[in-house]
């Protein structure tokens, strides 16, 4: 996907789900993985944030650059306190 | 005689061939579904985690049969550049990168997914994300509901990746 489509993704994702979001090309082909730490996480399962987050990509994203999506992760703040 | 141990080891490691990996990969299956049908939300990560290990091995038979050269090779035989390949079959957890040498895969799962009226490809994302996150950061304990709906995920992702 283009610098444009992953910055439109980021954008979408961060008014859906508030918090921060982050994304980062993987090997400069094109590809990015995005991460999403958000409150609005917590009473949802790993899958359901994934479901409704692939949701927004489907939304934002033409059908080929959403392959260019290398992985989306989802977390809630308390769970990106590092373990000791 | 050490040498020869280990010797014997990796050979046998690099005689791994994708359908015997296929093979573990659904014996690995299996165990998840009996740890579900326990019902003990105490075996719930286990089931999450042996499901996502089910779609590892598969993703590592793919590489192997993508790049059968590398794979066979011991370590102090490979070139540079065949290091990356090479420690994501026999070292590296890390499914995100796994898929990212295989772009062919997600290119066969998109058709098929497109015949079938699904996005394989998202799927298989989805569950890549969430046992990178389960396995990794989250000391949470899940409930066998979740466990059940990514073992089910997992049940039909890995026919297509077989």
């Amino acid at each position: 996907m283009t610098e444009d489509q992953a910055n439109a993704l980021k954008k979408a994702l961060q008014q859906q789900f508030g918090g921060d979001v982050e994304a980062e090309p993987v090997n400069g082909q094109g590809r990015y993985r995005f991460a999403i730490v958000s409150a609005s996480f917590e009473p949802m399962t790993h899958l359901e944030r994934q479901d409704a987050i692939w949701q927004v990509v489907d939304r934002v994203l033409p059908r080929e650059a959403t392959l260019d999506v290398s992985l989306i992760l989802a977390l809630t703040p308390g769970e990106l306190t590092p373990a000791d | 005689m050490a040498t020869n141990i280990f010797e014997r080891i990796f050979k046998k490691q690099s005689q791994l061939r994708p359908s015997a990996m296929a093979t573990v990969a659904q014996r690995r299956f299996d165990d998840a579904e009996s740890l579900r049908n326990t019902g003990q939300n105490a075996r719930a990560n286990g089931v999450a985690y042996l499901a996502g290990f089910v779609i590892e091995i598969l993703l590592k038979a793919r590489l192997v049969q993508r790049f059968p050269a590398i794979a066979s090779r011991r370590e102090h035989q490979l070139r540079d550049d065949e290091r990356g390949v090479w420690s994501l079959i026999w070292r590296q957890h890390n499914l995100e990168k796994m898929l990212s040498q295989m772009p062919e895969l997600e290119a066969a799962l998109k058709k098929q997914g497109e015949r079938a009226g699904r996005d394989y490809v998202a799927d298989l994302k989805k569950l890549c994300a969430t046992w990178t996150i389960q396995a990794r950061y989250s000391p949470r304990t899940i409930l066998m509901d979740e466990a059940g709906d990514f073992l089910d995920r997992v049940r039909e992702l890995k026919e297509k990746l077989k």
